[in-house]
């Protein structure tokens, strides 16, 4: 077979397939799938931009909040006899450490709440928009 | 790119993409089909950075010689093609039996000769044409091509 033969075999070449309108139709039926499934895609990314931007903003009050309750939770503190709760507070720098634990405490505390408000936040975006 | 335009542009081309992908599956035009319809949607989804239709046409060449060689991993003809070349068919000019001494022949060549050849004498692409769209040097697509061709031949005396 010489090399002329090998071209018109292959321009000669029409395999028996599927109708052109069939197989446009199925493509169709899959670039509107993918065409739906974009439109999700962009629509959840909208909505997860938004979410964090409230809960953003969400956590950045309620911090400010906190942090403003802070110089009363200390003074609430200072104001009590805080040897009648524990015999270790009577030591003056065991007295000290504690306190200063407790404001930590107390700020850890503030800040989790904080975190916990944005984090519901955006979870109940997430819900709603299913 | 926008969808419609995209379906007029595979509408001008989906023909000769099918073509050339039944003759890469030796003669399987279900399995072309589904490796066609995948190339289509994977150019859909990156379309955007293509403008020129005759570049197109090449690009999906491309594509759709990819989706083969990805498929190729997956599946495994379950029938050798040997056994299906000695069914005897009732009537000769029987369309699906048409080509089966061709596809026979296909199948003998490796993946990279068989798409060389396709797309040389059958898309008419030229060598260097050919080496982008395999993703080879114009010299390995040289030496497929004359692989491939004295392989034909031998197998078509």
């Amino acid at each position: 077979m010489n090399d002329d033969k090998l071209k018109k075999l292959f321009a000669d070449y029409e395999p028996d397939i599927q109708s052109d309108a069939m197989f446009m139709a199925r493509l169709e039926r899959s670039l509107r799938a993918v065409e739906f499934i974009k439109e999700k895609k962009t629509a959840a990314k909208r909505r997860n931009r938004v979410a964090m931007a409230v809960a953003c903003a969400v956590g950045f009050v309620a911090g400010g909040l906190f942090f403003s309750v802070m110089p009363y939770i200390t003074q609430w503190l200072s104001s009590h006899d805080l040897a009648s709760i524990s015999p270790a507070f009577q030591s003056g720098q065991v007295a000290e450490i504690l306190t200063y634990c407790l404001g930590c405490v107390s700020t850890m505390a503030l800040t989790l709440a904080s975190y916990d408000m944005a984090l519901g936040l955006v979870g109940c975006t997430n819900v709603h928009s299913r | 790119m926008t969808q419609i335009e995209f379906v007029k542009c595979v509408e001008g081309c989906q023909k000769q993409v099918r073509r050339f992908l039944t003759a890469l599956c030796c003669g399987d035009s279900m399995r072309a089909d589904d490796i066609a319809q995948d190339a289509f949607i994977k150019a859909y989804l990156s379309c955007d950075s293509v403008r020129d239709e005759e570049k197109f046409v090449r690009w999906i060449h491309r594509i759709a010689y990819n989706t083969f060689i990805s498929s190729q991993r997956v599946v495994k003809t379950s029938v050798p093609l040997d056994e299906l070349y000695s069914i005897e068919s009732g009537n000769r000019s029987d369309a699906s039996f048409k080509y089966q001494e061709l596809y026979a022949a296909l199948d003998k060549l490796s993946e990279k000769e068989r798409t060389a050849i396709l797309l040389f004498y059958m898309e008419g692409y030229d060598i260097k044409e050919i080496a982008e769209i395999t993703d080879s040097t114009i010299d390995a697509v040289k030496q497929l091509l004359k692989r491939g061709r004295e392989h034909l031949k031998h197998i078509l005396r």
